[in-house]
């Protein structure tokens, strides 16, 4: 057993690749490892694209208009990862006309979904759907690390 | 089970790392702390704990539960003030959130509003139809990811 106890809280890393810790109520026990996010970004997608903050991640590259690739630096162990997508406001009022998500290949085929890159597509739903740049695009990643 | 009781552990080879079973843990500077992930490579605590998260019923409009957060306003159909306990470094934080309404498969999205943006406080989030009407999210789930001040 390899334990570390602060103040009745216990850090357990028996495991390799494993630190789980006692939960807030102290009858279960969580997973750090797994639970923290392993890469984030805040992206300004407009014009000549700039990551504004992010973790773990080593670039995005700006495919075309509203359509991004963003390069994981230390790669997920596999494809099944999960994130969490935000998007900022159109200007003016309550308008989330510009709507992110993952892009996929034809066909539901998940294939540019990698361990070190995956692609972010910007649409807006108020114009039929084009691909638009956005001006605040946010991801968090969760899942395993290699 | 033996138990060591001290305030300090510092490293032997290294004193900014220690290791625990096989995990190792590095603080390399002042509040920073890496520890092994699942495979080899090195992961951020700080960095990767959500600094912020909530469960918030934006009909009936409460909060069910939440992490970091002081309060939460309601503002208006599909409109909601999310204020920090203790704020973030910047506002170059991340993000994101989904959610639905009522029981039946009506989806609903969610943003920050734009005339409001991020601050270092709080963040201002709408909540719509797919038709781009405002309309309440119940429940409203988000997440934040970023420095603390």
């Amino acid at each position: 057993m390899s334990v570390l106890e602060l103040n009745g809280r216990i850090f357990d890393a028996s495991t390799t690749g494993t630190l789980t810790l006692t939960s807030e109520s102290g009858a279960a026990t969580t997973d750090v490892t797994q639970g923290l996010n392993k890469a984030w970004i805040n992206l300004n997608g407009t014009g000549t694209i700039a990551l504004r903050d992010s973790l773990n991640v080593s670039g995005v590259t700006d495919v075309s208009q509203g359509k991004y690739t963003v390069a994981i630096n230390n790669d997920m162990a596999d494809v099944n990862y999960a994130t969490v997508v935000g998007n900022g406001g159109y200007n003016g009022g309550q308008d989330l006309r510009f709507q992110t998500g993952l892009l996929g290949n034809d066909n539901h085929d998940w294939g540019n979904y990698t361990a070190g890159t995956f692609q972010l597509q910007t649409k807006n739903v108020a114009n039929d759907s084009t691909m638009e740049d956005g001006s605040l695009i946010c991801v968090t990643v969760s899942g395993s690390l290699a | 089970m033996s138990t060591l009781v001290t305030n300090t552990i510092t490293g032997l080879s290294t004193a900014a790392n220690i290791t625990i079973g096989s995990t190792p843990v590095v603080s390399a500077s002042a509040n920073s702390l890496t520890i092994r992930g699942e495979g080899s490579a090195q992961t951020s605590v700080q960095q990767g704990l959500l600094k912020a998260w909530s469960n918030l019923d934006g009909s009936s409009f409460g909060v069910n539960d939440s992490f970091n957060l002081a309060s939460a306003t309601d503002d208006g159909t599909g409109d909601y003030g999310l204020n920090f306990s203790n704020n973030m470094a910047n506002t170059n934080y991340s993000g994101g959130g989904l959610g639905g309404h009522d029981s039946g498969s009506y989806t609903r999205i969610q943003g920050v509003d734009h005339d409001h943006g991020l601050t270092t406080a709080q963040f201002q989030i709408n909540t719509q139809d797919t038709n781009g009407n405002a309309g309440d999210m119940e429940p409203t789930l988000t997440v934040v990811a970023g420095d603390l001040a």
